[in-house]
């Protein structure tokens, strides 16, 4: 059981491109495969897990690893998806100090960095879609903008701590929906 | 690779590297994308390890290769300051509080889930957090979208995600591409004209 749990999750974390939520569906097939959850379970999980600070996957893993056996398999887990990143990262770098100041990398690079640019753009419009900041004129979706919008400008105009960011938007969380 | 910081020798730069990284790892709500201003102001601003041009480097191979984008740069962040052990130091600070977090709320999922306070605090912090993913990007621009061709590759790999359903990292694989063809003519020009100057 436990080795199951580090192996799943060790597989899930070389295949995880993009990282986040993109890797949700990919867990819980193998979640529901070998029975470690009901799909309900599973979507509670997942809630909590995008609640909680730390990357969706990971969270999800320790949870995961937490229900099908205690706190051993929630560090099995959790390793398990960590150590493909610690891998792949090693290697990565180890090549891309080495080519550093070749020039073709840094082409290659000019090029990506707009690209992981439009990703991050692509990310934040596409997680206020999904949390349904753009559906309909709820008091939720009036609220929303105004947090977002103070918090961006407080973080380009006065760079505001991110930490400051969250706390902040939380209490005004409780003082607008309690 | 251990050239920035000759004041510390590498086991003192792996604690200090563990040291941001722990105190990091549990801000970073959101995941991915929405620990880059955190990561951008205590390693570029305050400690001044990486400049922000490589910090943007960082992030693009941290997004163009598999796991999660926060623990690949703290990978990426560590390696670059104190090799195959800051590497290590910087990953187990940035996942070890977020596990004992997501372990203690697990075993208090029950209780957690329902607290009133707590749902409104969430449904404040999500746009909080679409504001610091949204920040991110714009951090980026100043240094990134230099020139014409920057803006080309920005604008087609935002037409790419939102019209078609093609995935992240062949889009990262595109820009990839252009980059490169892009070099290849600049360079290709710069040889034309050297021989037409030569040939008069």
């Amino acid at each position: 059981m436990i080795w199951d749990l580090f192996w799943t999750f060790f597989k899930l974390g070389f295949v995880s491109f993009g990282g986040g939520y993109a890797m949700i569906p990919l867990i819980e097939h193998e979640v529901l495969q070998h029975n470690w959850m009901t799909a309900t379970e599973f979507t509670d999980a997942v809630t909590l897990a995008g609640m909680a600070p730390g990357s969706v996957a990971m969270n999800s893993a320790v949870y995961v690893g937490y229900a099908a056996s205690g706190w051993i398999g929630s560090t099995a887990a959790s390793i398990g998806i960590v150590l493909p990143s610690i891998i792949l990262m090693f290697l990565v770098a180890t090549l891309f100090y080495r080519m550093y100041h070749n020039h073709w990398v840094q082409a290659a690079l000019d090029g990506m960095k707009p690209a992981v640019m439009a990703l991050i753009a692509y990310a934040a419009f596409n997680m206020a879609v999904h949390s349904g900041l753009l559906n309909g004129y709820a008091r939720y979706t009036w609220f929303s903008i105004v947090i977002f919008a103070v918090m961006l400008f407080a973080l380009i105009r006065w760079k505001l701590h991110p930490i400051a960011v969250i706390l902040i938007s939380g209490i005004a969380g409780i003082i607008l929906y309690v | 690779m251990q050239s920035s910081s000759s004041l510390f020798t590498t086991s003192q730069l792996c604690f200090q590297l563990f040291l941001s990284f722990i105190k990091i790892s549990p801000t970073t709500f959101g995941g991915g994308y929405a620990i880059l201003p955190v990561i951008h102001r205590e390693i570029t601003d305050r400690r001044g390890w990486i400049t922000p041009n490589e910090m943007h480097e960082i992030t693009a191979i941290a997004g163009a290769t598999p796991g999660g984008v926060a623990i690949n740069i703290a990978a990426l962040v560590g390696y670059r300051m104190a090799g195959i052990r800051g590497l290590l130091a910087s990953v187990t600070a940035i996942s070890l509080p977020t596990v004992m977090i997501m372990l203690v709320l697990s075993i208090l999922a029950a209780i957690y889930q329902h607290s009133p306070f707590l749902e409104a605090a969430m449904l404040g912090i999500q746009p909080a957090i679409i504001a610091l993913i949204a920040y991110a990007a714009i951090r980026m621009h100043k240094d990134v979208l230099r020139s014409r061709a920057a803006w080309i590759t920005f604008g087609g790999s935002c037409i790419l995600l939102l019209w078609t359903a093609l995935n992240p990292v062949i889009v990262i694989a595109c820009g990839m591409v252009a980059g490169c063809l892009v070099h290849y003519f600049q360079w290709k020009h710069a040889v034309n004209r050297t021989v037409r100057k030569n040939g008069k």
